[in-house]
């Protein structure tokens, strides 16, 4: 009940002692025996033959039931009453504190940690354990945005932190595998540490590099292959181009009508269909060549590195055109090779299995060093005026409840 | 006089609920204002007798006052200058004519207890009011009031009788079912009632009953005591209307309808007995509860 009664609550309030809310039961009784015919009240009168052949409208029909104005009173009193006793108020308030988190994206973080799930998850609990013997505190990006919780933290995917001095500030924690060599003045630091995590550190096709610990060896099969999809009309051109760059990786290559991730280590190439448009000349790295744009291909997403603009971009894992047609590329055709080469390879999703040999490494011993929170500015969360609803609604509580019980007086003086 | 006949408590609740209103309380300063009414009345009676004709009463009778003419009395007695002047036939009294008896007849049944004012309570307060007057006047009085054990008869010759009449009327409970029927069915008063004085709701009373009473030089009058739920019912949403008499009940939902149909039954009873009082030259008057007895007694007795 009380759920759906926190729907009559505008946004951002809740009640503060939902127990409370049983006291509606009282308004409604009351309103119920108002509602319900009264019995008649005996009296005696020595005129009882005179009512004999007394109709009465009533007795026949439906009674048509009065609630005096007094009881009305009432029972919005005792309303505005119980729902001041429920305490209406706000959210519980921000969190005075706040807490910058950092989190270290590199590749290291995925591997298995000896406690179990990886060791960025680790390096996480232990986050987590300490904030459990703080006060409430706001996990915040570096950004200044709001993070909901740990595990929301640990779903985000970064980029390995290249230099660590740029946040090294108060409020701010840094969470990685391996803390060697790290050093914060103002940050604190959870490292997960971990030791060597042996596995694939290179592959072509299915076939990997494999580091047992202390030195590489070759092993055919030892993973999945790579895969080039082909999707929608590539020009001729391009088309060659990239089955040769395939082929050259020991790739498979399929056409697909649909965009689809590619198994294992791939890439997909996609070109958006579309009238072609007014020939142009585009070039790069050397080379140059007569394009013809599709008209209508889909606007350039955000985070895709733009290659030609409004014809070629890539995100990992894919390649998309907007060329309906390329010639002229022959008077550079080295450059031309070489550079749309770069391309596929800048837009290979790297295979799951295959981490850099650096990466797979000891991270040495776990470390702690506790952050110092930050006090957030005050943004007045509004409870003290949550508390004055509550208090105004009593108010009122009592005022109504005056004014029927100086009502019910007067109707019984007259 | 007559002997306080104890209450029979548990008979009482045998019978039923407790009536609102079943017994008389009377004190020494009701008393007073029987004393206060007997003394307006005569002087009332006095003011008329200095406007008329002072030497009509004759030699050897003490005039007194006047009262109503009633059919079949002398005209010779009638006083012609205040019939002229009022256009209402009066008599002169004198005190060989006062000296004689009046009798009260009390309903006391179970519907007399019905109130809040008492109806049984007023009806007391008239008796007494009229017993007042009656001695002021040099009349005896002899008040029969209803019973479960039989009429109980109380006589008043002078004035320290009163002190009695207190006692006797306030050990009074409406409690019987007899009622005025049953007092008129003790017996005819004697020949020498001068003046029959009826007090009660009449509800159980037919009127042939009462022209029974009618004798020559006789004058009757009829009290008819009703208490404010009788005579306009509230406007509650819903009365269980009972019988003080009996078990019927009539549960009536009020409204406007109901109301209006009341109280012209109410009216039509009233008119009853109105009718017979203008037919048969009888006083009749309706005495609320919630008035003072001074004021029907004096409406009563004004010329």
């Amino acid at each position: 009940m009380s759920e759906a009664l926190a729907r009559l609550l505008p946004e951002g309030m809740h009640w503060g002692r939902p127990a409370g809310l049983l006291a509606l039961l009282l308004p409604l009784a009351v309103l119920l025996a108002s509602l319900r015919p009264a019995l008649p009240e005996p009296r005696h009168t020595g005129a009882i033959a005179l009512w004999r052949n007394v109709r009465s409208a009533g007795s026949g029909g439906r009674t048509r039931l009065v609630v005096p104005l007094a009881r009305w009173l009432w029972i919005v009193a005792l309303l505005l009453g119980a729902l001041a006793l429920a305490g209406p108020e706000r959210r519980p308030p921000a969190p005075a504190f706040s807490l910058a988190v950092v989190v270290d994206g590199s590749a290291s973080m995925g591997l298995a940690h000896p406690d179990g799930g990886t060791r960025g998850e680790a390096a996480l609990r232990g986050l987590e354990r300490w904030l459990e013997s703080q006060e409430p505190v706001a996990l915040e990006g570096f950004d200044g945005q709001a993070l909901g919780d740990l595990g929301e933290v640990a779903r985000g995917t970064g980029a390995a932190v290249a230099d660590w001095a740029p946040y090294d500030q108060l409020g701010v924690v840094w969470v990685t595998d391996d803390g060697a060599g790290l050093e914060p003045v103002f940050a604190g630091l959870f490292a997960s540490g971990g030791g060597a995590v042996p596995g694939p550190v290179a592959a072509r096709g299915a076939a990997r590099w494999w580091w047992d610990g202390q030195g590489l060896e070759w092993r055919e099969d030892a993973g999945q292959g790579g895969e080039l999809v082909v999707v929608g009309k590539v020009p001729p051109g391009i088309l060659d181009l990239a089955r040769l760059w395939a082929e050259e990786r020991d790739w498979s290559v399929s056409e697909s009508s649909l965009a689809r991730e590619p198994a294992g280590a791939g890439l997909c190439l996609i070109a958006h269909p579309g009238l072609p448009g007014r020939e142009r000349e585009v070039g790069r790295d050397g080379w140059t060549a007569r394009v013809r744009p599709s008209t209508g291909a889909p606007v350039v997403p955000a985070g895709a590195q733009i290659w030609l603009p409004g014809l070629v971009w890539t995100s990992p894992g894919r390649v998309d055109l907007s060329i309906a047609s390329i010639e002229g590329e022959g008077a550079e055709a080295g450059a031309f090779v070489s550079s749309w080469a770069d391309l596929l390879d800048t837009g290979v999703r790297g295979a799951a299995d295959v981490v850099a040999l650096d990466e797979r490494g000891d991270a040495g011993e776990p470390r702690f060093v506790a952050p110092r929170l930050m006090r957030r500015v005050a943004r007045g969360d509004g409870r003290d005026g949550a508390g004055g609803l509550a208090a105004w609604l009593a108010a009122a509580a009592v005022v109504l409840g005056v004014a029927a019980l100086a009502l019910s007086g007067f109707a019984r003086g007259l | 006089m007559n002997a306080d006949r104890p209450r029979d408590r548990r008979s009482l609740r045998a019978r039923g609920p407790q009536l609102p209103c079943p017994g008389v309380e009377l004190d020494r300063a009701w008393l007073g204002r029987i004393q206060g009414l007997a003394l307006r009345v005569a002087s009332m009676l006095e003011r008329t007798e200095g406007a008329g004709r002072p030497g009509a009463s004759g030699a050897g009778q003490e005039f007194v006052g006047y009262r109503p003419y009633r059919p079949g009395e002398d005209l010779r007695a009638l006083d012609w200058g205040l019939l002229a002047r009022l256009g209402k036939p009066f008599v002169r009294t004198s005190r060989r004519e006062t000296a004689e008896v009046w009798h009260v007849y009390l309903d006391a049944s179970r519907s007399m207890g019905c109130g809040p004012p008492g109806k049984l309570q007023a009806a007391a307060e008239l008796c007494g009011g009229l017993a007042g007057v009656a001695l002021h006047l040099g009349a005896r009085v002899r008040v029969l009031a209803s019973g479960t054990g039989g009429v109980r008869r109380f006589e008043l010759r002078r004035r320290a009788d009163l002190t009695g009449l207190v006692t006797f009327l306030g050990a009074l409970r409406a409690e019987d079912d007899g009622g005025l029927a049953q007092v008129l069915g003790a017996g005819r008063p004697e020949h020498a009632a001068g003046r029959v004085i009826l007090i009660g709701d009449l509800f159980d009373l037919e009127p042939p009953a009462v022209l029974k009473l009618m004798a020559r030089g006789r004058g009757l009058t009829l009290l008819q005591v009703l208490c404010p739920d009788e005579l306009s019912p509230p406007p509650e949403s819903s009365i269980d209307w009972r019988d003080p008499e009996g078990e019927v009940r009539r549960r009536v939902q009020l409204d406007a309808s109901s109301l209006a149909h009341y109280e012209r039954a109410m009216e039509d009873f009233l008119g009853r007995w109105r009718g017979l009082a203008t037919h048969a030259t009888i006083e009749h008057q309706v005495h609320p509860t919630t008035r003072d007895f001074e004021e029907t007694l004096a409406r009563s007795f004004a010329p």
